[in-house]
């Protein structure tokens, strides 16, 4: 193959020209809380909450017992 | 170099950071904004100084750093921005001096918004080169959200601090703050255990609630092997848990709640170490961009501060000696800084 039959590279952006590694390179994306495993491809795995309203209930009940004593809020 | 679409970079921080990271790293996180971390942050290094350690003040809140305005620097010559974009190759060069000769600051750089979100080769270079620089005790501030960020630096830290308030939005944000910490390290922990990951993963997929208690039980009825990896995890994840503008006596029996109900869920002990109460003093001090404990040394909220420090078993002075109470205390205190504003007191 020469050279004349290699595409040309995709025009969009030229080179990186901002200074340190090449930021391009392993974006880390703080949306992606918690813990992605994008391996399984499991939508529910981008779920952003990092406890269930089930747990957060149970923790609430714990730290605010019935009388006014616990937590405030 | 070839790179896995399927593999999040971010996964693999703390396999490289924590290596490096050393013992008297303490990092100071919250889950939530506005607790008091920095204020926390300050008046510890500033308490570790006066009792002649040589200690290094990281501000790591890349997103609002304000540690520098908080120690009367206005104008620092550099920050981590300098650092993390490479115009200053050696961090020790970004070194600030503060009103104390023992306490030096790393100013974190907010003028720009990308760096409140370094990529994954800019954070292992920073780690690891906290790791290098020379002092007693190196304290780092963080931002208060839950990202990648925070809890890699918390994670990386080998001690870390979570300031919290005794209301239910702050007891929530430091719980998910320390549990994503905990799981977080527990993925990096057995990221060569693929059956003890899918055990992790089905674990946050099934929702917390009904697998939580699973966890732990289900990680060691594995093997022998992961038992004992788990059992020396519990046994280094030691968390320690500042209460601060405590207002009522009631923040304790929090406390003891969440100890066990950490213990009984996750298996480790959240070990809280004090209670700092909502004090005048502090808000002025703060509005002067002064510490507290050097402007008003004799604060309920210094002697609180003391007490978490005897509570982590940190007074003692650089040459060993141990300090005996609050008095004995606020005398290094007073000699720490003869050019603040000390007469005025
Ligand atoms: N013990 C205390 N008593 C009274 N006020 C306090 C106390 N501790 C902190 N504060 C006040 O709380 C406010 C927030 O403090 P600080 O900036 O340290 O919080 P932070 O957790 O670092 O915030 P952020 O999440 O924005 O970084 C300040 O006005 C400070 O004076
Ligand atoms: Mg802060």
């Amino acid at each position: 193959m020469s050279d004349d039959d290699k595409k040309p590279p995709i025009p969009a952006r030229g080179p990186d020209r901002r200074r340190g590694p090449d930021r391009r390179q392993n974006p880390v994306d703080p949306a992606d809380l918690p813990f992605p495993d994008r391996r399984k491809g499991d939508r529910r795995q981008m779920d952003r909450r990092v406890t269930s309203p089930e747990e957060t209930e149970e923790l609430l009940k714990i730290i605010k017992p019935d009388t006014d004593e616990g937590a405030g809020g | 170099m070839i790179i896995d679409p399927y593999h999040h970079p971010a996964d693999t921080m703390t396999a490289e950071a924590e290596v490096t990271m050393r013992r008297s790293t303490f990092a100071v996180a919250s889950g939530k904004g506005g607790t008091g971390k920095s204020t926390f942050a300050i008046n510890l290094s500033m308490a570790l100084a006066a009792l002649g350690h040589e200690v290094i003040l990281v501000d790591a809140d890349l997103g609002g750093a304000d540690l520098s305005t908080l120690l009367g620097i206005h104008a620092p010559r550099y920050t981590l921005k300098d650092f993390i974009q490479g115009d200053v190759s050696y961090l020790p060069e970004i070194l600030e001096p503060t009103p104390s000769p023992h306490l030096r600051l790393i100013c974190g750089g907010t003028d720009i918004i990308s760096v409140s979100n370094p990529y994954y080769q800019q954070k292992v270079k920073l780690i690891r080169a906290l790791a290098q620089l020379q002092a007693d005790y190196i304290v780092v501030d963080l931002g208060p959200d839950i990202t990648f960020n925070n809890l890699d630096f918390f994670n990386a830290a080998p001690v870390g601090f979570l300031v919290t308030q005794n209301m239910d939005a702050m007891i929530l944000g430091f719980y998910r703050f320390l549990k994503a910490a905990f799981v977080r390290r527990l993925k990096q922990e057995f990221r060569n255990e693929s059956y003890i990951l899918s055990i992790i993963s089905d674990f946050q997929n099934r929702g917390w609630s009904h697998a939580r208690r699973d966890l732990i039980g289900s990680i060691r009825a594995a093997s022998r092997e992961a038992q004992k990896h788990l059992d020396a995890v519990l046994e280094t994840f030691q968390p320690k848990l500042v209460f601060n503008m405590v207002e009522s006596p009631a923040a304790r029996k929090t406390a003891d709640q969440m100890f066990s109900f950490i213990l009984e869920n996750f298996g480790f002990r959240l070990q809280t170490v004090g209670f700092i109460p909502r004090d005048r003093d502090v808000e002025k001090a703060y509005a002067r961009n002064e510490p507290y404990l050097l402007r008003f040394p004799r604060s309920a909220a210094s002697k609180a501060l003391y007490e978490v420090l005897a509570a982590c078993g940190l007074n003692y002075t650089r040459d060993g000696v141990r300090v005996s109470g609050f008095s004995d205390f606020l005398a290094y205190v007073k000699v720490e800084v003869p050019g603040w504003n000390l007469l005025k007191i």
